[in-house]
């Protein structure tokens, strides 16, 4: 169980609240060469409080929402413009205070504006503290000129400061025109540290501050012109950029494809589905990602993207309807003995799973592809999305294969492509979030929640009510989701990217469990077993979002329902034996490299006894030959002892082949083995994936024309090692690659037990060594 | 390794087969007035049976282009091609009356041809057993053999890209602490000179050193031997500038590796050059033997 949060009691402008005294923020910690998030709950300052009960408190240093890939940049207090009066018992401190630095404390009263105590008017200090800003800034600086947003420049139009009456600047601080996409107004620069706190959150550390008193200003690499500092041009600094000290100068915009004419920033702002979306972006940002969105048309039948293909970029419909569709024999390969007597060999088919249903083959009927609102059918493997849909997000930011075709269904359909880098911006900007997950409610909740088969009887009652009490939570790559030993106090459905699940030993190391994608959940072992508590670690692997349903719903479902208790818990009773029998094994034994390589964990290796091989390839021979010219096995691999452990599907404890599968077609069986199951479009991202190149793709069923070159191209299916079942007359049998080594050097054998008497030999051997 | 605890019931097969011809051969030929011959009926069982061995030798290769055919391992094929073939020998000899016949005549050549065939095949059987253990010890980073010219066009990639990062990198104007000589004193000897100075060694040894020794067919070079050849580095080494040593490092590892490939080369053709005699004598040997009983029988 969480523990109950303090709270405390404040007043602010004469109203009296109870307000917490923490709140959550993530944090990046660096541990040895990889780094991650972890969510800590640091103290509120006023304006946290403030803002949580509605009082709004000008900030032009501190900024809540800005951001670095969701960590947030800490407030500096050097602007002054919060300034707000603090008062203890009665008793005000001597100076205003900063709301976005100074921390609340029990019985605070706070005023954020009219008199103080000691009679200063709090609103006209504030003006005075931007009238003294504003006399050291052009007026109008370059972002206010081109954009009208300059923050500084709008608090003065508000407070009415059109002209200030201090004298402005008689010299100019200086430019710096040294980088081709970034200029530099020193004169405009307030010397907010925004742009310090943003590149140091990126961890460039490239700017900082220089000089003192009236010559302070920003530097990058101690006073380099901007162009020859180890700047990266990230922009992040241009981002965080209240004023036109920063902004962008043209020159390196992003490349387009050809027969495409990119918007530029005010089209961007101008259009009428997304403008709204794009104005909450920094116009320096918009103005230096130009060329990064683009609008096209489609008529019907033109494919707007192929299934298989890797792109950079997303769909959002802009108007008309388009087909989602994955064009694949559905099936899985298998290997069959086609008779013959002593002349016998297997030939390989597609067989769905009504036709040959596998141990632990999975009953969802779903099929999980790359759109924000919609999933494919087995029976039905076309989807129409319309209007407002996001397509291929997962694409574009995780840098996976297509997962599905795309194609114009009427002949008006215009779509708004753009690049990873407008896209995340988007992502982070409220209002596309909130849009985003509005649509996501009324529009894919209930379907993603029944694709999940032991939710498939969820009545629409009580789908309605979750509807507007689930949470659709963003997390960032390498940031932790649920943390091994935490109280568990909510259950998770994927809605995109990877997630994957661990176990740590107190030894140090990790185990991973699974990998889980689009359309698979956890979060309910902690919930209903364990005695509340994480029995592993889910970190995300890459762009993530999870909807995040809270213990006391989960809890209310599975007391309405308890025939999806009943199978919620028969699953995690058997992931926690699972996992406890991997750990068992673990813990027994101890050489780092055994553990390392997986051979423990191996149910059915190939070995090579490389003083019997005279590398003469038969095995790898026999098995194309066992597979219709197609060998599943590469006479290559890791080395353990005098063995090559050949690279055939060793079900290893970290089975990379699962991360980035588009469509979730491979995962582990309850034993270990990898399953492929029937959807598999055949991209090949699991075969790139494997590192010991164990999964073969296997050209089989239908031809089509590949519409990008005109050529003929077959459907691949991805196959692992069958131990040629299908051949053997009894289970004792050999498989092909053991059967025609000349040399008894290739070996079947269970990885543990082969390898343990091995070890156990060995250290008999060093103990009496020594 | 071919022979090994699992041969033995082979070799006593052997062994006893052979016992059990040279007892019938014995009495046989001490028996004949003019010695032994061919033709004679104890001559022909001979020929016969040695026929048999050499005729199931031969089927070996037969096997292995049926491979999953579940005739049995493959490993009882070699095993039964190594040690009937090796016991065809003597039959045939007792078959011949220990003689090769006239000179240049058919049955010199066969008798030669076969002598050639089993002295190969005992070769082969030699190197198969050492080998083997040989290459595990002195290729660690053995690969698949012809995969090895797409790895050398990949260490060329890697050593090039390492000299091309080190001639990029442009040194920052500095005094270099390393430089200062032993005993205190002041170098004249810049960071920026000894990173510039370091930048043209590394090529020039790049260049005339480690180039042409990763191209596939590497002639003479001192990066041969491996002795040698860190005694090279060495050398280089010391000219070099700390922060240019581990890419000295990387392309010492690079070069490692090529000279391991160029082993792994001359492993290989051993374990299976003895084939290129082997196998086109053995076919040879079996189109003259039917020759010679087709003949025999003719004119018998």
């Amino acid at each position: 169980m969480n523990a109950p949060a303090k709270m405390l009691n404040i007043r602010i402008d004469g109203k009296d609240h109870t307000i917490p005294a923490t709140k959550p923020v993530t944090r990046t910690i660096v541990e040895g060469n990889s780094e991650r998030s972890i969510e800590v709950q640091v103290p509120q300052t006023i304006y946290d409080a403030a803002k949580s009960v509605g009082v709004e408190i000008p900030v032009l240093c501190h900024r809540d929402q800005l951001n670095v890939d969701g960590t947030p940049i800490p407030q500096a207090g050097v602007c002054r413009v919060c300034a707000v009066e603090a008062a203890m018992n009665g008793r005000a401190d001597r100076v205003f205070v900063a709301a976005c630095c100074r921390e609340v404390a029990d019985g605070m009263e706070i005023k954020t504006q009219g008199k103080a105590l000691n009679g200063v008017d709090i609103g006209e200090t504030r003006k005075t503290i931007v009238e003294m800003l504003l006399a050291e800034h052009p007026q109008p600086c370059t972002r206010h000129r081109e954009h009208r947003d300059c923050e500084l420049e709008l608090y003065a139009e508000k407070m009415g400061l059109l002209k200030p009456n201090f004298t402005p600047r008689a010299v100019s601080k200086g430019t710096d025109f040294s980088n081709p996409s970034i200029a530099i107004d020193h004169s405009a620069c307030i010397v907010c540290e925004r742009c310090v706190r943003a590149c140091a959150a990126v961890e460039n550390n490239v700017i900082g501050r220089m000089g003192k008193g009236y010559g302070t200003a920003i530097s990058f690499d101690n006073n380099k012109p901007m162009g020859q500092s180890s700047c990266v041009n990230c922009g992040e600094c241009m981002v965080a950029c209240p004023t036109g000290a920063i902004t962008y100068a043209g020159g390196v915009a992003p490349t387009p494809p050809p027969n495409v004419t990119p918007l530029v920033t005010d089209e961007l702002r101008k259009m009428p589905t997304l403008g709204r979306f794009f104005k909450a972006i920094s116009p320096n940002f918009l103005k230096r990602s130009e060329g990064a969105v683009w609008v096209r048309m489609f008529k019907k039948g033109e494919v707007i993207c192929r299934q298989g293909d890797f792109g950079s970029t997303a769909f959002y419909i802009d108007s008309g309807e388009v087909d989602i569709y994955i064009d694949v024999d559905l099936g899985h390969i298998r290997t069959k003995n086609n008779g013959g007597g002593f002349f016998k060999r297997m030939t390989s088919a597609l067989f769905s799973k009504d036709q040959d249903n596998r141990s632990e083959e999975r009953d969802s009927k779903s099929i999980p592809i790359d759109s924000s609102g919609v999933d494919l059918e087995y029976g039905k493997l076309l989807a129409k999305v319309g209007e407002g849909e996001l397509i291929g997000e997962a694409a574009c930011l995780n840098f996976q294969p297509r997962s599905a075709t795309v194609r114009a269904a009427s002949d008006d359909v215009i779509v708004v492509e753009m690049l990873r880098n407008v896209l995340d911006m988007l992502r982070k900007t409220r209002e596309f979030r909130a849009d985003m997950e509005r649509k996501y409610r009324e529009r894919a909740l209930a379907n993603h929640l029944r694709s999940v088969p032991i939710f498939k009887e969820l009545p629409d009652a009580f789908i309605n009510r979750l509807r507007d009490r689930v949470k659709l939570v963003p997390v960032e790559p390498n940031e932790p989701i649920v943390k091994q030993g935490d109280p568990a106090d909510a259950f998770y459905l994927i809605r995109m990217g990877h997630v994957k699940v661990y176990e740590s030993y107190a030894d140090g190391q990790a185990m991973v469990l699974s990998y889980l994608s689009r359309g698979q959940y956890f979060g309910e072992i902690g919930l209903m077993t364990a005695g509340g508590v994480r029995t592993a670690n889910c970190t995300a692997l890459d762009h993530v979002e999870v909807v995040r349903i809270d213990k006391t719903d989960f809890e209310d479902m599975i007391r309405l329902f308890p025939d999806i208790k009943s199978k919620l818990q028969a699953i995690a009773d058997a992931r926690l034996a699972e996992n406890h029998a991997r750990a068992t094994q673990t813990r027994t034994l101890s050489l780092p490299q055994y553990i390392e390589q997986g051979l423990y964990i191996a149910q059915s290796l190939l070995i090579l006894d490389l003083e019997k091989c005279t590398r003469c390839d038969e095995c790898v021979r026999a098995c194309a030959q066992a597979h219709d010219g197609i060998t599943r096995l590469v006479r290559d691999g890791l080395r353990f002892d005098k063995y090559l452990v050949t690279t055939s599907c060793r079900s290893c404890r970290d089975p990379l082949c699962m991360v980035g599968c588009p469509v979730g077609s491979i995962r582990r069986k309850g034993d270990l083995e990898i399953i492929i199951e029937d959807h598999c479009i055949g991209c090949g991202r699991c075969a790139e994936q494997c590192p010991y190149g164990n999964i073969n793709m296997h050209p089989i069923g239908k031809e089509y024309r590949d519409e990008a070159t005109g050529e003929m191209r077959q459907q691949r299916k991805a196959a692992v090692c069958d131990l040629c079942t299908d051949m053997c007359l009894t289970e004792n049998e050999d498989p092909a690659c053991v059967y025609a080594c000349p040399h008894d050097a290739a070996h079947r054998v269970d990885g543990q037990k082969f390898f343990d008497e091995l070890l156990i030999g060995s250290r008999a051997v060093q103990e009496k060594i020594s | 390794m071919l022979i090994d605890r699992q041969s033995r019931p082979w070799i006593v097969i052997t062994v006893v087969l052979f016992a059990v011809a040279t007892a019938l051969y014995v009495p046989y030929a001490r028996s004949q007035l003019h010695g032994p011959t061919g033709s004679s009926w104890q001559g022909i069982t001979f020929g016969i049976v040695g026929t048999a061995f050499m005729t199931f030798a031969m089927l070996l290769s037969f096997k292995k282009r049926v491979r999953t055919m579940r005739i049995g391992r493959a490993y009882w094929w070699t095993q039964g091609h190594v040690w009937l073939g090796l016991l065809a020998y003597p039959v045939i000899l007792y078959h011949a009356g220990l003689r090769f016949g006239p000179a240049f005549g058919m049955t010199w050549w066969l008798m030669w041809l076969f002598t050639v065939i089993i002295v190969s095949g005992v070769v082969g059987v030699i190197l198969q057993n050492i080998v083997p253990t040989k290459m595990l010890r002195e290729l660690p980073l053995e690969t698949i053999y012809e995969q090895a010219e797409h790895i050398i066009s990949g260490l060329q990639a890697e050593a090039s890209e390492i000299v091309a990062r080190v001639a990029a990198d442009q040194p920052e104007e500095g005094f270099d602490r390393d430089a200062i000589p032993a005993g205190g004193g002041t170098s004249t000897l810049t960071h920026a000179t000894a990173v510039s100075k370091g930048q043209q060694v590394l090529q020039d040894f790049y260049r005339s050193e480690i180039q042409p020794f990763l191209q596939p067919r590497m002639g003479q070079s001192r990066l041969v031997s491996l002795t040698t050849a860190a005694a090279a580095f060495d050398s280089v080494r010391t000219s070099l500038p700390r922060e240019f040593h581990e890419h000295l490092n990387d392309l010492q590892s690079i070069v490692d590796e090529r000279r391991q490939i160029a082993h792994q080369k001359k492993m290989h053709h051993l374990l299976h050059g003895w084939l290129l005699f082997h196998v086109p004598l053995s076919f040879a040997l079996m189109i003259l033997s039917v020759i010679h009983i087709v003949v025999a029988l003719r004119y018998l």
